[in-house]
């Protein structure tokens, strides 16, 4: 049985004694951690290097604890450390894929298929390998509306856009999804 | 052909299932890794301080010595050479009162002997010069100069 998760508010009250840092840390990783790794597990596929984004998300973290004044969510705010770090990640990332030339992992199938934690079915790996060609922001947020379920309000927040705009980018997200299912089943 | 529509409803299934596998126990010892990372992390950069601050410390600890150094060997030169002038002195001196002829010596040819001064007592008695018309200015002169 899962355990009852500690209400945000009451971290916050315990981030205002800097005597209970360490507690209150301990308790915001041991409830977001699970979260924070799918959020970015659905972005870099890797096992590896989801769990260096996730660790160097929390070290942040832990650095900002002093100045984080609760003006944010707690979730917010760490949500905004996963995906600035997630993203920085794919830019480095396709940095170096341009330099190497002959790298097979940037086909989005070969990516899937090179990591050994893939253990999905024939459409969960087609639904994967698609939402893997779409461009990286695009890609967050239909992970964020369409997996995570949440609001367009709290994604806005997350990643500074405008709720229109969120819904538009999610709109074209799910258009090209379905259009590329389309095409496969023609092929 | 299914309707494409229905490709996101089927989806919804299996949405939740996130199709990655993650290695046993992942979760229940990440927390622990993380606080040690972060502990090796802080030792680091404390350690890290001290690497910078341990050559300026040298650094400062060699400019002290050769300080030090500089002054106690000015210190020292300075003393063998005053305790030098001192002996030459000494032995001038010596000289001066074991000689029999200077033990006749009164104060003003001391005077002389020390100051350089040419003219000696002998110099006036074996001299021929009448001084009897000498005024007092000009033997002020004669002693003085």
């Amino acid at each position: 049985m899962r355990k009852a998760e500690v209400p945000d508010k009451k971290i916050a009250n315990l981030l205002k004694n800097p005597s209970n840092k360490e507690k209150a840390f301990s308790l915001l990783v041991k409830k977001y951690q699970e979260r924070l790794y799918w959020h970015i597990r659905k972005m870099v596929i890797s096992h590896d290097d989801t769990d260096d984004i996730l660790q160097n998300t929390f070290i942040k973290t832990w650095k900002g604890l002093d100045k984080f004044r609760g003006d944010a969510s707690l979730y917010t705010w760490l949500y905004r450390i996963a995906t600035n770090e997630t993203l920085t990640f794919l830019k480095n990332k396709d940095k170096r894929n341009a330099v190497s030339l002959n790298n097979e992992n940037v086909i989005p199938e070969n990516r899937l298929r090179s990591d050994s934690g893939f253990n999905g079915n024939e459409i969960q790996l087609k639904l994967q390998k698609y939402i893997l060609m779409l461009p990286d922001k695009q890609r967050l947020v239909f992970n964020m509306k369409y997996f995570d379920e949440m609001k367009y309000e709290d994604i806005a927040k997350i990643t500074g856009n405008s709720v229109g705009a969120l819904k538009a980018s999610f709109h074209h997200a799910v258009n090209k999804l379905k259009s590329m299912f389309k095409n496969d089943e023609i092929i | 052909m299914s309707n494409n529509d229905d490709i996101f409803d089927n989806l919804e299934k299996i949405k939740n299932n996130p199709p990655f596998a993650v290695p046993e126990n992942y979760f229940d010892t990440f927390h622990d890794r993380l606080m040690k990372k972060i502990k090796n992390e802080s030792d680091s950069k404390q350690t890290g301080i001290k690497r910078f601050l341990k050559p300026l410390t040298g650094i400062a600890a060699s400019i002290i010595l050769a300080t030090a150094l500089y002054f106690a060997f000015f210190m020292v030169h300075k003393n063998i050479a005053t305790a030098e002038n001192d002996t030459i002195l000494l032995n001038e001196f010596d000289k001066v009162i074991e000689d029999p002829v200077a033990m006749q010596l009164n104060e003003y040819d001391l005077t002389c002997y020390i100051t350089g001064c040419n003219q000696t007592i002998t110099d006036f008695e074996n001299d021929d010069t009448d001084y009897s018309d000498l005024t007092i200015e000009d033997i002020d002169n004669l002693i003085l100069f």
